[in-house]
């Protein structure tokens, strides 16, 4: 049966393009005040802050508007407007840590423009792609008219944090997981100005390895007879990878749901130049066991990661202090994908210690842990979104199973097996997570521009049905 | 022969008053970081070598925490190798009471410093002190060379000692404190390790990624993990190659000396770490042997990626570790950094920079059998009631062959810091009757250094 011609194509989107390009310098105004605010993990009054912007952005908006409270977390700002199919944008207002501020060229938190880019943490991070989904809906509202579905922001202030009150959060309101579909936080322009739709994201598990051999630190003298903690966790953690990187911990797969047919057919037909720029864009003249096309992308959808994100012991300040350290700790994040359990994952860490013979090593397991969520790769959300994208861009667009990062889309689409998509303008230049995070201004107003177009790909789609 | 009667008595009566002092001294926080204390405890160190009527001299370099010397008595010279600077105090929150707010508590005085050196230090002037009022004058010439980069490596100390002719020459010197073990036995050593310190900075990508890419983008802190874990074996035995270059072999006399030491001497040890073996289940005899004969390799710290709070899910561009080597008679500092290199090298991390510390001390060791010692050992038991423990060398390092090497002066220790002090640890602190104990010992050592000089 022949698709219904989608009204994407058919509508005329001059004036509500026009509109986005004159309201530009204004919105980016917007976003600079937005950026400006320091929502990290652990600033109280600026989580509130941010919290308390996207409310009154979402009231302007003239979206219904409920700020759902828990104890010890950030609000969950829900907003809601127009009627129809219901799509669930989720999106947050947190930022990841902005350290070590020294590498940043401008302060994190006085956001600046220039070279048609703006530099904040949160630029793009996710302050920038919620403004644009915002936007997209003022300038629909004000050139085309009412909403052709029924779109429910749902914006959390833990997301860079694991998110782990998002479930709970959601919980607290009966029926708002109800829905046809979902939009996640972002999306991405290729560095070939291509957009690339996800139709997943990855899941996470974070553990601390603590490991203590002696009462106190010791004067370093003692050396050759007192254990070493930092010697001891080094050599832990080099159990953990090959001499490349390529992690050797046994269960680390557990639950791997392998590759469909269509899983390993889109990505075959996916163009492999992302990979190629990885050199460049980091400096590296080769990749983790020289991994390279194909593989390369085939290791970075499927494959279970196993991350060192941060380590430590002893004294870390200028000079020197000549201990034996008493204590050492590092991080991992593991990212999962379909259908990994966490808590599996981390039995395969605590029996890789213990097999090992360092079950003395303590591991403090994250509770803010959640599985991979996929959609399957020919839902017409996926669909829509190319679409919608590939109008506004003008280039081909490249489908991809899984975001290689990671977002709680699993609190909000499993109970009610939900497709979810991404649409969005971050590109490589982006540095999400390190310092010089940045937008594309151009960028932003084609995020604001393919977000409304997809509200009416979105809102088509039942009746393709 | 002399009687120490009321030397003891005056230090008895002294201890109270002295130890405000110390709590005075020790809440300068004079860390390498901070030159503005290490100014004020250079001045308060000179102020205090003055009411001993001693001749002082400051000796400034630009740019360096001043070398204070303060010349006291006539006859032999004994250098008193001593210094006014303390480790850095954090991590702070693992301090009882804050580490520049001195606090007695349990007859022990806890602060950074306490011991070493300021401590230390104290109950030599004080020594100086009681003799002088309980005794008379001096039958030796004390010189305290007391300076302020002894924590970070010494750096200018020779060329402070260069400013002044004749500095270093002396019949004896005595290294920076001394020990006395968990039963109350004093230890006495002739000699002090040498060190040299470097960071490895590894790098893989030009800045930190997001980690989602760690399955393709080569992490700094794996590849810093995979090479230090081939710096140690399982044990955590260090098995570098040519980290023993220079190794001197050990004398009949200096296999002596190790064969006196009670096994419990070390294995004691132990308890106050709370661990059941030493690295390599080593204890006793072998224990004792490579804590003296045998170079180490420390590593005292590593840092790579987020290390704040909560979590950053990134793979870190950078990492790094920093090592101390201790040495030993008469392994060159240079050579041992090479060797570092040139394990990594072989190990195909040869991409990981090695950066020398700007410091590096030799080992400096007098023979065992030198009167000097004998002199100290017989002092320290007629105070402490017990036989000493005589070691060759401390395990850790002071820059005594700065001091002493050119004029091949005798050396040992003296003092009264026992294994609880926690040296550049958190709760330093000093035991107030061994404080006490330490004067006692100082005062007669004068009374011996004279007749071993001679």
């Amino acid at each position: 049966m022949t698709a219904v011609q989608p009204r994407a194509t058919a509508r005329d989107y001059a004036a509500f393009d026009r509109y986005i390009s004159d309201a530009m310098p204004a919105w980016t105004e917007e976003l600079v005040r937005f950026c400006a605010i320091p929502s990290e993990a652990g600033d109280e009054g600026a989580l509130r802050r941010a919290a308390d912007w996207c409310a009154a952005r979402l009231r302007r908006l003239r979206a219904d508007v409920d700020v759902v409270e828990k104890d010890g977390a950030p609000p969950l700002v829900v907003g809601e407007l127009g009627a129809g199919r219901s799509l669930l944008a989720v999106q947050h207002y947190d930022v990841q840590p902005a350290v070590p501020l020294e590498l940043w060229t401008t302060p994190p938190y006085e956001p600046n423009v220039r070279g048609g880019r703006l530099y904040a943490r949160g630029a793009s991070d996710n302050k920038g792609e919620l403004l644009a989904r915002i936007w997209a809906v003022e300038a629909y509202l004000a050139t085309i008219g009412e909403l052709p579905c029924r779109l429910r922001f749902l914006i959390q202030g833990e997301e860079e944090g694991g998110g782990a009150n998002f479930g709970p959060l959601l919980d607290l309101r009966p029926g708002i997981r109800e829905a046809d579909g979902v939009l996640s936080e972002g999306g991405e322009i290729d560095s070939r100005g291509r957009p690339v739709v996800y139709g997943g994201v990855r899941g996470m598990v974070s553990v601390e390895l603590v490991c203590r051999t002696i009462a106190y630190d010791a004067h370093s003298s003692l050396a050759n007879l007192l254990p070493n903690a930092a010697g001891r966790l080094v050599a832990a953690l080099s159990t953990f990878w090959d001499a490349e990187g390529v992690p050797q911990v046994a269960g680390l797969e557990a639950g791997v749901r392998p590759p469909t047919s269509a899983d390993r057919a889109l990505l075959e037909g996916s163009p492999i130049d992302e990979i190629r720029d990885l050199f460049g864009v980091y400096g590296t003249d080769r990749l983790v066991a020289g991994r390279e096309g194909l593989e390369a992308l085939e290791v970075l959808t499927f494959g279970t990661t196993c991350n060192l994100q941060g380590l430590w012991s002893g004294y870390t300040g200028p000079g020197d202090k000549t201990i034996t350290p008493a204590e050492a700790h590092a991080r991992l994040d593991i990212r999962l994908v379909p259908s990994q359990q966490p808590d599996a994952v981390v039995e395969a860490v605590r029996g890789h210690l213990e097999g090992h013979g360092y079950s003395d090593i303590q591991l403090i397991v994250s509770d803010e842990n959640y599985p991979a969520w996929w959609t399957p790769a020919d839902d017409p959300i996926i669909e829509a979104a190319i679409r919608a994208s590939e109008a506004v861009l003008g280039t081909t667009a490249i489908q991809r199973l899984s975001a290689p990062g990671t977002e709680p889309l699993y609190d909000v689409c499993a109970e009610r097996n939900l497709p979810a998509t991404s649409l969005g303008s971050s590109d490589d230049e982006a540095r999400m997570h390190a310092p010089d995070e940045s937008w594309s201004l151009a960028g932003a107003a084609l995020a604001a521009q393919m977000t409304g177009r997809f509200l009416d790909e979105f809102a088509e789609i039942e009746e393709k049905h | 022969m002399t009687t120490y009667d009321a030397l003891d008595r005056y230090v008895a009566d002294h201890m109270a008053a002295w130890t405000e002092e110390l709590l005075e001294y020790c809440s300068i926080g004079s860390e390498a970081s901070d030159p503005a204390a290490l100014r004020r405890a250079a001045e308060w160190t000179a102020a205090r070598l003055r009411r001993l009527g001693a001749a002082v001299d400051v000796v400034e370099l630009d740019g360096v925490p001043p070398l204070v010397v303060g010349d006291v008595g006539s006859g032999s010279i004994l250098n008193a190798v001593q210094h006014y600077d303390v480790q850095p105090a954090v991590p702070l929150e693992l301090w009882t009471s804050p580490p520049y707010e001195a606090q007695v508590r349990n007859g022990r005085l806890y602060a950074r410093g306490a011991a070493d050196n300021k401590g230390e230090l104290l109950a030599r002037i004080w020594a100086v002190e009681a003799y002088q009022a309980a005794i008379g004058e001096l039958p030796c010439r004390v010189r305290f060379l007391v300076e302020g980069e002894e924590e970070s490596g010494s750096e200018h100390f020779a060329q402070l000692l260069d400013q002044r002719t004749g500095l270093r020459e002396a019949a004896g010197a005595l290294i920076e404190g001394g020990g006395i073990d968990l039963q109350g036995r004093p230890q006495v050593v002739g000699g002090t390790r040498g060190m040299v310190a470097a960071e490895l900075v590894c790098r893989t990508i030009r800045y930190d990624a997001h980690s989602s890419l760690s399955n393709l983008l080569p992490s700094a802190a794996i590849r810093m993990v995979k090479a230090l874990a081939t710096f140690w074996d399982a044990d955590g035995a260090p098995v570098v190659e040519g980290l023993r270059a220079g190794v001197l072999p050990p004398t009949k006399a200096q296999l002596a000396v190790l064969a006196a030491i009670p096994d419990d001497a070390i294995d004691e040890v132990r308890g106050v770490f709370g661990i059941e073996a030493f690295v390599g289940g080593r204890s006793g005899q072998e224990a004792i042997r490579i804590l003296t004969l045998e170079p180490t390799c420390n590593l005292q710290s590593v840092w790579s990626g987020y290390i704040g709070p909560g979590g950053k899910t990134i793979t870190p561009a950078e990492a790094h570790a920093r090592l101390d080597l201790r040495l030993v008679p008469d392994q060159d500092p240079d050579e041992i950094i090479a060797a570092v290199g040139r394990h990594l090298e072989r190990q195909g991390f040869g991409d990981i920079e090695v950066r020398p510390f700007s410091f590096q001390y030799r080992a400096y060791w007098t023979p065992p059998d030198h009167p000097i010692l004998a002199a100290a050992i017989r002092v320290s038991e007629e105070v402490l009631g017990k036989s000493a423990i005589h070691d060759l060398s401390a395990a850790g390092t002071a820059p005594m062959h700065v001091v002493c090497a050119s004029g091949n002066v005798p050396i040992t220790t003296l003092g009264g810091s026992d294994e609880e002090c926690r040296a550049h640890a958190p709760d330093e602190s000093f035991r107030l009757d061994y404080a006490a104990a330490a004067v006692r010992i100082t005062g007669r050592f004068f009374d011996a250094f004279v007749t071993v000089a001679d």
